[in-house]
C-alpha cells in the first residue's frame, strides 16, 4: 500500500464539466497519480522494458515519443493491466501492481485509454458505445449514461452523429467517440496510444483538437504520439523512449534543443 | 413410361410420417450437438489441460471418420458396451449429434477467435466486467460471423439424417424405401424425396450465401 | 526490490483464452471439467465387457480391409477426377453469356449440392433404371452418383477459382493476342486451379467419408467389407472400431497429399 494516499477530490482532474488544475502551483509537494517503478517487462529472450522508472503527476500531460518498438505502447499499457510485466511495481493514484484482480478493475475505472484503432464496438451506436461502461462498471442507469454519453458526445463535437453506427462514420469521428466513451467513466488518467497514427492526415487535427481541448481542462494524460508538433505545444513534458528505457525525459523547450543525446538527436533529424 | 404422380399421392402419409421423424432426429441433434461443441469448443479455446486434450481428440476423430461409422459403431456397440439398450432412434440421434458438435465446436472457436482483440482491450480498458465483456461484445460479434457457417451445419445434419434409415429408424428414406419396395416406382418416389429435400435445404443455402456477402461487405 | 511472477491474476468466471491472462485458472478448468468427463465415461462403461474383445479377428482379416480400403481410395480418386474435368468444364460454360445455358447450369449444380448422397444414390441405382431401361451394377451406380455430387461442388469451387484469377491476367492475355484456347488452358485454369486446392482438400477429404455411404449398396468398399466381416464374425464393435481407425488414416494420408500438392505448386522467391 502506498504511504501518501491523496485526497481523492483535491485538484483531481476528473472527466465531464472538468475542473483547471495547476500543478506548478504545488510543485514538488504534488504527489504522483502515476508511479512506475523498476518495471521490467520479458517477451522471452527479447527485453521490452528494462527496468523503467516513470512518473507522472496529478494534472501532469507526457508525451512519450520514439521510434517503433522502444517499448512506448508497452509502458503505456501496463498501466493500465492490458500488459503484464515480470519485475518492478505500477501504483496507480494509490492502487499497487502487482495486485489482485480487483485492483486491476478499480484501476481501469479511473484510468481512461484511447487505442490506435478506435476499437469502438462496431454492433452497437455511438451512444450505446460511450453509455455502456458507466452502466456496467459504474452501476449507472441507462437515463443517467445515456445523457452523459449526449454531453460527451456534444463536448467532442458529434453530437449528431448519436445514433449511427461506427462504420458510418470517420476515422477522425470513430476517435473522437473513442474519446467521448473513455471519457464517459470519468477517469482521473487519460491514456492514448498513438491516437492519431491510424488516421488520414486531414482528420489528425481534427482529433489533435479534442485532445488539446481536454489538455486545457488539466486532465491528467499521457500520450504515445508521433505528432511531436502537438507534444511541443501540449505537453508538460517529453519522454524519449527507445529500445526498451527512457533515453531522456525533458520539457518540451529543453527537450527539442537536445544536443547530449545521439539516439535522441537521430530520432529528431529523421523526423523533423 | 410415364410419371406416377398418384403413388406419391397414395403414400403420403408414411412419407410424412418419416418426415416428422428426420424433423425430430434433426432438432435433437442440432440441439444436443451445440451442448457438446460448445463443451469443445471451451476445451480448445483454454489451450491447455485435459479437456482441452480431449476436446481435440474428439473433433479429430469425429471429422476424420464417415458419419456412418460413428452410427453403426454407436449402433451394434453402444449397447454392449454401455449395457443399456439402446433404441435405434437413440443411436442415431447420438451419433448425429457427436458428429454435429464437432463441427460446431469448429466453427464456435473460429467465431469467437475472429472477433478482433482490440474489441476486448477495449471493453477491459473501460473497466466493464468480465461476463459483460463476453455478453455485451465478444459473443454478439462472434455468433454475427458464425451464421452462414451454422446454416451450413444444419444443411449437414439434414442430410446426415438420411443415413439413419441404415440403422433402422424410419425417418424419410427409410419409409420411402419401403414404400418403393412395395410399388416398385423407385423413380418417382425418390424424385419426390429428393425434391422435398431440396425445399428443405437450398433456401437455407441461399440465406447462408445471401449472409456471407452481407459480412464480406461488413469487414471492408 | 524485484517482484517475480505476472501482476494481473486470470480472468474470473467463464475463463475462455483470448487474452494474456490464462494461467491457472485454464488449466484448472480444464483438468477439472476433463476429469469429470472422464470419470463420467468410465461410470458408463462395463469394462467387463471390453476386456472380451478379441481384436486378434483384425490380423485375419486384415487383406480384405485393405482392399475395401484401397477400393474406397479408388473409388473416390477416380470420381473426384471425372468430377473435376466435368466440374472445370462447367464453369468455363459458365462464363458465356447464354442465358438458358447458365440457368440449366445453375440448377444442376444446386440440385446436386442441395440432396442428400444418401437420396441421390438410391435414386441412381434404383429410380433411374426405371427412366432409362439401363441398369446400372452397385459399383457403376455408386460411382455414378457420386460424380455428379463431386463434379456439382467442383463446378463450384473451379467457379469461385476462376473469379479469384486476378483481371489483369485477363487483360494482359487479351492485349497480347492469346487465343482463345491458350488463354484458358494456358493462363487461367492453371492460376484457377493452384487456387482450388484447399478447397479441392477439404471436398476430396468429404467425400473420401462420403464414400463409406457406397457400403449400403454392398459396393465393395470399406464399409461393405466391414459390415460383412461384423456379419460374419458376430465382433462388430472390433471391426467397427478398426475401420474408424483406418478412417482416420486415409483422411490424414490425403490431408498430407494436399499440403504436399500445395508446396510442390508453390513458386520459390
Amino acid at each position: 500500500m502506498s504511504a501518501a494516499e491523496p485526497p481523492r477530490s483535491a485538484n483531481s482532474a476528473a472527466a465531464g464539466d472538468g475542473v483547471a488544475g495547476e500543478p506548478e502551483a504545488w510543485g514538488n509537494h504534488v504527489p504522483d497519480i502515476i508511479r512506475c517503478e523498476a518495471l521490467t517487462r520479458r517477451y522471452g529472450a527479447f527485453v521490452a522494458l528494462k527496468s523503467v522508472d516513470f512518473r507522472v503527476r496529478r494534472g501532469e500531460v507526457v508525451c512519450i515519443v520514439g521510434p517503433s518498438g522502444g517499448g512506448k505502447s508497452t509502458l503505456l499499457r501496463t498501466i493500465n493491466g492490458l500488459e503484464s510485466f515480470d519485475e518492478g511495481s505500477i501504483v496507480v493514484d494509490g492502487i499497487r501492481l502487482p495486485g489482485n484482480r480487483g485492483d486491476v478493475v478499480r484501476i481501469r475505472r479511473e484510468v481512461g485509454m484511447v487505442f490506435q484503432s478506435f476499437n469502438l464496438f462496431p454492433h452497437m451506436t455511438v451512444r450505446r458505445n460511450v453509455a455502456l461502461a458507466p452502466m456496467r462498471a459504474r452501476g449507472a442507469t441507462r437515463d443517467e449514461a445515456n445523457a452523459r454519453a449526449e454531453r460527451l458526445l456534444r463536448r467532442v463535437g458529434i453530437a449528431d452523429q448519436i445514433d449511427k453506427y461506427p462504420e458510418q462514420l470517420s476515422g477522425g469521428q470513430q476517435q473522437r467517440v473513442a474519446i467521448a466513451r473513455a471519457l464517459a467513466m470519468e477517469p482521473r488518467v487519460m491514456l492514448f496510444d498513438e491516437p492519431t497514427s491510424a488516421l488520414d492526415a486531414e482528420m489528425v487535427s481534427e482529433v489533435l483538437q479534442v485532445i488539446r481541448e481536454l489538455v486545457g481542462t488539466g486532465m491528467t494524460m499521457v500520450i504515445v504520439t508521433h505528432e511531436l508538433g502537438f507534444a511541443r505545444e501540449a505537453a508538460d513534458r517529453i519522454v524519449f523512449m527507445e529500445s526498451g528505457t527512457i533515453a531522456v525525459e525533458a520539457p518540451p523547450p529543453q527537450f527539442f534543443a537536445n544536443t547530449s543525446d545521439s539516439r535522441l538527436a537521430s530520432f529528431l533529424s529523421k523526423i523533423l | 413410361m410415364h410419371f406416377d404422380t398418384t403413388v406419391i399421392i397414395r403414400n403420403l402419409p408414411d412419407l410424412f410420417a418419416g418426415v416428422k421423424l428426420t424433423v425430430l432426429l434433426v432438432l435433437v441433434s442440432l440441439g444436443a450437438g451445440i451442448v457438446l461443441g460448445m463443451i469443445a469448443c471451451l476445451g480448445k479455446l483454454l489451450q491447455r489441460g485435459l479437456l482441452c486434450w480431449i476436446a481435440s481428440a474428439y473433433v479429430t476423430v469425429m471429422r476424420g471418420i464417415p458419419e456412418m461409422v460413428v452410427m453403426f459403431w454407436i449402433y451394434y456397440c453402444g449397447p454392449l458396451i454401455l449395457d443399456t439398450r439402446l433404441s435405434s432412434f437413440a443411436a442415431a440421434a447420438t451419433s448425429m449429434s457427436l458428429y454435429a458438435g464437432a463441427f460446431l465446436a469448429e466453427i464456435f472457436r473460429a467465431g469467437i477467435l475472429a472477433v478482433p482483440r482490440g474489441q476486448m482491450e477495449a471493453a477491459r480498458a473501460l473497466g466493464v466486467p468480465e461476463p459483460f465483456v463476453w455478453a455485451e461484445v465478444v459473443l454478439p460479434q462472434a455468433l454475427r460471423m458464425m451464421i452462414p457457417a451454422l446454416i451450413g451445419v444444419t444443411t449437414l445434419v439434414v442430410k446426415v439424417s438420411g443415413l439413419a434409415s441404415a440403422i433402422g429408424v424410419a425417418e424419410l428414406v427409410y419409409q420411402a424405401n419401403i414404400v418403393s419396395g412395395q410399388s416398385y416406382r423407385y423413380f418417382e418416389l425418390f424424385t419426390a424425396v429428393g425434391i422435398f429435400y431440396f425445399a428443405l435445404i437450398f433456401p437455407l443455402s441461399l440465406l447462408a450465401q445471401r449472409y456471407e456477402r452481407v459480412l464480406a461487405r461488413r469487414m471492408r | 526490490m524485484t517482484n517475480t511472477g505476472t501482476t494481473v491474476p486470470a480472468p474470473r468466471g467463464l475463463a475462455f483464452a483470448a487474452a494474456r491472462f490464462r494461467i491457472d485458472r485454464a488449466s484448472a478448468i480444464s483438468f477439472i471439467a476433463g476429469i469429470a468427463l472422464v470419470y463420467a465415461v468410465f461410470h458408463a462403461v462395463d469394462w467387463k465387457f471390453v476386456r472380451t474383445l478379441d481384436f486378434h479377428i483384425l490380423f485375419e482379416y486384415w487383406r480384405p480391409l485393405a482392399r475395401g480400403a484401397a477400393i474406397t481410395l479408388g473409388i473416390t480418386a477416380s470420381s473426384l477426377a471425372v468430377g473435376l474435368s466435368v466440374g472445370v468444364v462447367i464453369a468455363v460454360l459458365l462464363q458465356l453469356p447464354i442465358g438458358p445455358l447458365r440457368w440449366l447450369i445453375v440448377a444442376y449444380v444446386e440440385l446436386w449440392r442441395n440432396t442428400p448422397l444418401i437420396v441421390q444414390l438410391f435414386w441412381v441405382h434404383f429410380g433411374l433404371p426405371v427412366l432409362t431401361g439401363i441398369s446400372t451394377t452397385a459399383l457403376e451406380s455408386g460411382f455414378l452418383a457420386l460424380t455428379l455430387q463431386s463434379s456439382a461442388y467442383l463446378a463450384d469451387i473451379a467457379r469461385a477459382g476462376i473469379q479469384a484469377v486476378p483481371r489483369g491476367q485477363w487483360q494482359a492475355a487479351r492485349a497480347l493476342g492469346l487465343p482463345v484456347w491458350s488463354l484458358w488452358l494456358e493462363v487461367i485454369l492453371p492460376q484457377a486451379l493452384k487456387i482450388m486446392i484447399p478447397a479441392f482438400a477439404n471436398l476430396a477429404l468429404s467425400f473420401l467419408n462420403g464414400s463409406a455411404l457406397l457400403g449400403l449398396l454392398q459396393v465393395g468398399e470399406l464399409m461393405t467389407v466391414a459390415a460383412k466381416i461384423s456379419d460374419y464374425t458376430f465382433k462388430p464393435i472390433e471391426i467397427m472400431t478398426a475401420v474408424g481407425i483406418v478412417y482416420l488414416l486415409l483422411n490424414l494420408l490425403v490431408a498430407r497429399l494436399a499440403r504436399w500438392l500445395e508446396i510442390a505448386t508453390r513458386i520459390p522467391r
